[in-house]
This record gives C-alpha cells, structure tokens and sequence, in this order.
C-alpha cells in the first residue's frame, strides 16, 4: 500500500519481467523441501514432486490459483483488542514492527549481553506504549538463562502475558513449532478462537537458495493446517550466498518467499500471509553481515514492489536499523535513510526497531528513539493533500491578509490547521537559552528519561490470570516435552 | 621475467587458466618441483596475503589467487617428494549440532585454505562424536567449531567436554567462532582461541601450525 510520496524503483516492463522470472525459477528448477508430510500433500495438490531428491516443481496453473487465494483483505489481531492491524492499512500507512531474533540486549547504561527473560518483560512494557510501534516480535532470549531447547517457547510465554499488540512468532527448534500454536491458542481460549482472531502470526524462513530446511517447512505445514498467519522471509546475504547484485539478492529473496507463499495459499487457500524478504549483503573486505548497503536498501523496495503492485500481496522488510555499533552518526544515516526510502516505497511493514549491529543488538534506547523517526516517517508517506482549504485560498484571494488587523498567527485558518505539523516528542524545538536552561540534553538522554519514566507506570496491559494460567499449563508442558536434560 | 615471477605474477592476479598454463610450461622447461612452489606459487599467495592484510583488496581476490595456487600445486603434485603434500597444517572445522548457519564457517575453511592449511570441512549440523572421529581419522591441529545461535553456543563447550572425554582435546587446538561469540565464552568453555573473523582466523591458525613445526 502508498500513501501519496512514493518512490517508483521498477518500470512496468522490468515489474513484468521480474514476475515472469520468478515463476519460471519455481516452474523449472523448483525448491528443495525436507518435509515428508508438506511433500506429499505438495504431490496430491498436482505440484511435481521428487519424494526421494525432496524436489518440488510448480506450474503456472497452481501458482496463479495460489495468488488469486492470497486474501485481499485481513486483520492480524491484538490481545488487547486496541491495535487490531488491518491489512491493507485503510488510512495508506505502513504497519512497523520491533527487531526480532537478536541475540543481545543492551541495556540504558550500556551494558550489552545475552538478553535474559527480565529484559523481555521491560522490552514488552515499552512495546505497549509506543505509540508508532504496532506490532512486537520475540526478543531472543539465551540457552544461558533459559533452556536452551526452548528459548521460543519460554520468551513467548512472556509476550503473551505482557504484550498489549500482535505478536510474530520466529521458532528455533521444529519440534516447538506446533508447543507455539498450542500455547497462541491457550491465551485466547481455544485454537477455533485464535483462528478467528489470530493474535500472533509465524516466521517461516528459506535458507537460500530455495531450499527449506525441516523447521520452516514444519512452520509453514503446521500453520497452514491450524489457520494462523504467516508471514515467510528470505534472509539472503548478498555475495555470500546469492548473487553479489543486489538485484540478484532481492530475486532469489523474492522468489524463496513467493514459493513459501504459493505453498501456503495452496494448502490453506486464504490464509493471511505478508511476503517478507530481508535482504543483506557481505562486505568483501571485513566479511561481515550488512544490513544498511544503499544497493541493498533500493534492492528492498524492489521486492515491495515486487509483491505489492506486482501481485497485490502486502510485502514488508526491514524499515531501520544500522551496521553501526552504537548510536552514533552512522547508526542514524543509516537508518533515517532507510525508514525514508521505506516509507516512500509500497511496504505494508516497516521492520526491525530497536536494532543496532545488524540485528545482532536490540536496545530501549534506540527503540524509544526509532518510535519517534516513525512518527516522521508516517507523514511522510501519507503526503499533503492540495486544494482550496490547505492553500488557504479564502484569504489568499480576498487580499484579507492586506488588512492591517490581519495576522496569521490569530486567522481562523490557522486555529484550524495549527495543530497539524508534527512536533516528534523527544526533539529541540526551542532556542539554544532554553535547551541549556532545560538541561542541555541531547535526544538519547531524552530517550533515557522517558524509558524510565515507562518503567516507573504501570503497565497498560496484562492477560487476565485464567488465560495466563493456560500459558503456564502449556509452558510447562513444553518445558517436560522439548527440554533434554 | 623468469618464468617464476610469471607464475607469481598470474597467482596475484588469480588468473587461474593462466597459472596453470604456465606452471606445465616450467615443468616442461625442467623447472624444479619445489622451486616452481616455493619461488613461484609461494610468493603470488603470500603477497596477496599481505595485501588483504593492508586492505589493499578484497576477499574475492584472495579465494581467486588461492584457486589458481591451487591449480598450479595440482600440476606439480605428482612431482613432489613424499606425496607432495604441501600444506602446513591442518584444521577440521564444522559448524556445531543444531545450527545451519555455514556462511561463515566456509569462509573460515577458504581463508584457512588460502593460508596453506589443509582444510576438512564436516559440513553444518554436526554432532559432538562426528569431531572425534575426524581427528582420530585426519589427525588434524585445529578444530574450529562454528556457532551463530546463542542456543546453539553451548553446544560449543558440549563438544570440547565430549573430546576430553573421548581423550582427544589435548591433541589439538579447539578454535571457535560466528556472530554470538566473544571471548569471554571461549575462556569460560576453555577454547583455546577466538576471533571475530575468518582472516584473523586464518592467521591465528597459521601462526600456531608454524610455531609448532
Ligand atoms: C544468513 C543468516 C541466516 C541464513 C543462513 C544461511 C547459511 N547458509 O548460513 C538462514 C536464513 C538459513 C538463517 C536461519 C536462521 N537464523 Co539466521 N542469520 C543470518 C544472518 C543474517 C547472517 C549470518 C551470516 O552468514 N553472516 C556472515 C558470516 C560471514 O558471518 P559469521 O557467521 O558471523 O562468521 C564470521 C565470524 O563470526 C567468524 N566465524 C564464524 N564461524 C567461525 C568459526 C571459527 C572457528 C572462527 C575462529 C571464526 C568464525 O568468521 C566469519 C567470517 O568473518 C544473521 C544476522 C547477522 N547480522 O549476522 C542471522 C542470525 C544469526 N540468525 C538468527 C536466527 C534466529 C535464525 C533462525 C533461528 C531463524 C528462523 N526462525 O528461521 C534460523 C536458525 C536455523 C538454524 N537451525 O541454524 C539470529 C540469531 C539469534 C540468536 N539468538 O542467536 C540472527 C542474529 C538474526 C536475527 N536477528 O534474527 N539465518
């Protein structure tokens, strides 16, 4: 979906040329599929399947039923019933998300380790009141202070009791894909209600190329037989795994997401799915993972555009974020430029807020900060509207503001409008006398006096203690089922 | 130029059709097996080496010249005293059980291989018993053990207690890395080194296989 301000990257002819490419890809050399049970119903639904190989070939015929099932219109719900999602977003906004996956925590005094359980409870108690923020994924807690054949289970028990918004469930082990559902269901009573009101929606992932390894191929089996959300990523790493091109990287992404698609939607015709390539590149000299590459972050709108005007699937990626280690200028070019071009591109989701170190870090700090450079970004891609009212033709054209007892600053017009421009929170928008008398602080420190005075609220949201008492029921289920010790 | 500038000459340049054309040329002119290695292929690897150190180029260059080495060591092996084994060391190294991530794992295992190591990669998803079997098989100096989940870290220390169970650790070096990792989780599962990427890897692992012979 766009609002008014949009970037065009693809001409019609390279949008077409593209579809047409990555069909062909799923036509003739097809996926790998380590998945017995999705192979044989892959086979009974008229796909080409090699049981033996795992080899999976489509045909035109199955991918255009597929994507004519894809659901033009749904909701991904929220346990607090406040911040349903409705895709498409009806006002033309994009959706944002928080960084999910990342392995360390860093707290407001800096200190950066494996994120711990505790942090997961402050992450979520921010989460529910940042206003630009609409949906929240799972910190990714460590096998060091949880057991480690169980991080996701453990960490989204904590999300459902503490998070006001949706949840986006990424799973580690394959075995705890269908404990995950299990314990969704458990917070809204019953499977047949998450089903109507799916308050979490699932990762699955690729490993490029097209190959699916058992967990994802479970994720997308087991989701597609319970009916719950999916929303399947490719995380190619230019150069290392796909092409060097950043063009190359976003085909391969798009094409390993569009077959995760097709599988769901011919499984589940209409099943809600958002296409979700996440695209990085390896820097040739250092070898590192990196996120903010500018070929990259054009290559990014070229997959939104991609799903959304190609094929009218609502596409999201990651919307901030930086390579950079710290907050520092680095980390702030990198990601208002990103959040910028995003948000002028057709992306349904904007991902990834909180994330420093290529989402290896996720900090309160930059998250507070990252909810603000939201807010910015949302008027961006929602544009001005032109016309008589917002030109203020009335007085312009009557020459009222020749009148001597005439001024701006007390026309009806401006009582109308003043309140209009954004003023993000957090900013200096006062002379440099006031900045020092108010303390002189910069925006992080700014961002460190609100994180506490989150902490010191009550939280606005909890699941009432009988659906929690279900979580716990399943957790310890899980916990008896998954952890070897 | 001698003909084993060229062939250092082509090996910086990772020309690799190149290289090979003209080490079976100095072979056909009577050159000496070794000399054509040592004099020729040698010093092509570690300029680039020392180059890459700089920052002068890029790991694309590196793997290239390390492939054309690699063709030019093929032509002249059968030529070489005692099996014309060439390497300096050797290192077996996998990513650990539980985890698929193997980007950096081979780019460890090319790295290494560009510094004259010989090189058993057991692949991704490893388990514990699968290392000791490698080094009672291969003998190797090195294990280098690949781990990008903070869930699968821990597997790291399972495997180095599994080789001390197994009476293997003190035979070799257990290096280990990937994103999560730090030395402060090498020192606390008693790694021997850690670092946070391939080359210095490469040269860690080059240090210490020299240091011992
Ligand atoms: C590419 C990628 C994938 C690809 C991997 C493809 C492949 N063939 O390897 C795919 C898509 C398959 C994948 C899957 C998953 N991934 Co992943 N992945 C990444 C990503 C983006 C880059 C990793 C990478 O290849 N880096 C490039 C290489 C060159 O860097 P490197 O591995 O760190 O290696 C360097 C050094 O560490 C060092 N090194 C590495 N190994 C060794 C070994 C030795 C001995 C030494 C000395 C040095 C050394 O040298 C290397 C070169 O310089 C990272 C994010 C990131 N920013 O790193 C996430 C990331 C590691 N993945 C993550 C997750 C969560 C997953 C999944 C669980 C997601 C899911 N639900 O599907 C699965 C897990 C699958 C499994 N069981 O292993 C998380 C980890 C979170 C955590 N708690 O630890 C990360 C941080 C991303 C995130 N924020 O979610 N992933």
């Amino acid at each position: 979906m766009v609002g008014r301000v949009k970037y065009e990257v693809l001409s019609d002819q390279e949008l077409q040329y593209l579809k047409s490419r990555m069909e062909q890809l799923l036509i003739e050399r097809g996926i790998h599929l380590d998945h017995e049970e999705l192979l044989s119903e892959l086979d009974k639904l008229g796909c080409a399947v090699d049981m033996e190989k795992k080899d999976v070939r489509f045909t035109k015929e199955l991918i255009d039923r597929a994507v004519a099932a894809v659901p033009k219109k749904f909701t991904l719900y929220s346990p607090s019933g406040k911040y349903d999602l409705e895709f498409p977003n009806p006002t033309g906004s994009f959706y944002t998300r928080t960084n999910t996956g990342a392995p360390n925590y860093r707290t407001i005094n800096g200190d950066t380790h494996y994120t711990t359980l505790e942090e997961v409870d402050e992450w979520y108690k921010i989460t529910n009141v940042m206003e630009n923020l609409d949906y929240v994924t799972l910190p990714s807690t460590s096998g060091e202070y949880v057991p480690g054949d169980a991080v996701d289970v453990y960490t989204l028990e904590k999300a459902l009791k503490h998070s006001a918004k949706h949840i986006w469930i990424q799973p580690y082990e394959s075995d705890n894909v269908q404990w995950l559902i299990d314990m969704a269901a458990a917070a809204v009573g019953g499977l047949e209600n998450l089903q109507k009101k799916p308050i979490v929606s699932f990762i699955s992932c690729g490993v490029p190329s097209l190959t699916f390894k058992h967990m994802d191929a479970e994720v997308l089996y087991r989701c597609a037989k319970a009916k719950v959300p999916v929303q399947p990523c490719s995380l190619p790493t230019a150069g290392a795994n796909t092409p060097v091109t950043a063009q190359g990287t976003a085909f391969v992404a798009c094409a390993e997401v569009f077959a995760q698609i097709v599988i769901l939607e011919l499984l589940c015709p209409g099943l809600p799915v958002i296409a979700t390539p996440l695209l990085f590149s390896m820097d040739m000299q250092s070898t590192y993972t990196l996120q903010s590459n500018t070929e990259i972050t054009i290559a990014r709108l070229i997959c939104m555009e991609l799903f959304e005007r190609g094929y009218n699937i609502r596409a999201h990626s990651y919307g901030t974020g930086t390579d950079s280690v710290v907050l520092d200028a680095q980390n702030f070019i990198e990601r208002t430029n990103l959040i910028d071009a995003m948000a002028m591109s057709e992306a349904s989701v904007l991902g990834g807020a909180g994330q420093l170190e290529t989402a290896k870090t996720i900090s309160p700090v930059q998250l507070i900060i990252d909810n603000e450079i939201f807010g910015i970004a949302r008027r961006i891609r929602r544009g001005l509207d032109v016309n008589d009212e917002t030109l203020d033709w009335e007085d312009l054209i009557s020459g009222a503001d020749r009148d001597p007892s005439f001024s701006f600053l007390t026309s009806e017009h401006t009582f109308r409008h003043f309140t209009e421009p954004h003023r993000p929170d957090m900013f200096n928008r006062d002379s440099p006398v006031n900045w020092e008398l108010a303390g002189s602080k910069t925006l992080a420190e700014k961002a460190v006096e609100k994180f506490h005075a989150i902490m010191a609220a009550e939280d606005v949201y909890a699941l009432p203690a009988d659906k929690a008492a279900e979580v716990e029921k399943v957790l310890k289920q899980a916990h008896a089922a998954l952890v070897k010790e | 130029m001698s003909i084993l500038n060229e062939i250092t000459e082509l090996v910086i340049k990772g020309d690799i059709m190149g290289t090979k054309a003209k080490v079976a040329e100095a072979v056909e002119q009577k050159v000496e097996a070794t000399d054509i290695l040592n004099n020729g292929l040698m010093p092509g690897i570690n300029e680039i080496g020392e180059r890459f150190a700089k920052g002068q180029i890029f790991v694309p260059n590196v793997l290239m010249s390390a492939k054309a080495m690699n063709t030019g060591v093929e032509v002249i092996q059968p030529l070489l005293a005692a099996g014309g084994d060439t390497t300096i060391g050797t290192a077996v190294i996998a990513t650990v059980k539980g985890d698929l991530h193997d980007i950096g794992k081979n780019l460890v295992g090319l790295m290494m291989k560009s510094a004259n190591l010989k090189v058993i990669d057991l692949g991704a998803n490893v388990p514990a018993e699968k290392f000791v079997e490698a080094i009672k098989e291969y003998n190797p100096d090195i294990v280098g053990l690949s781990a990008l989940l903070t869930t699968t870290m821990n597997e790291q220390g399972h495997v180095i207690e599994v080789l001390k169970q197994a009476g293997v650790r003190d035979q070799v070096k257990v290096m280990i890395g990937g994103a999560p990792v730090t030395q402060a989780w090498a020192d606390k599962i008693g790694a021997d080194a850690f670092t946070a990427d391939a080359a210095a890897a490469a040269r860690w692992a080059k240090e210490y296989v020299t240091s011992i012979r």
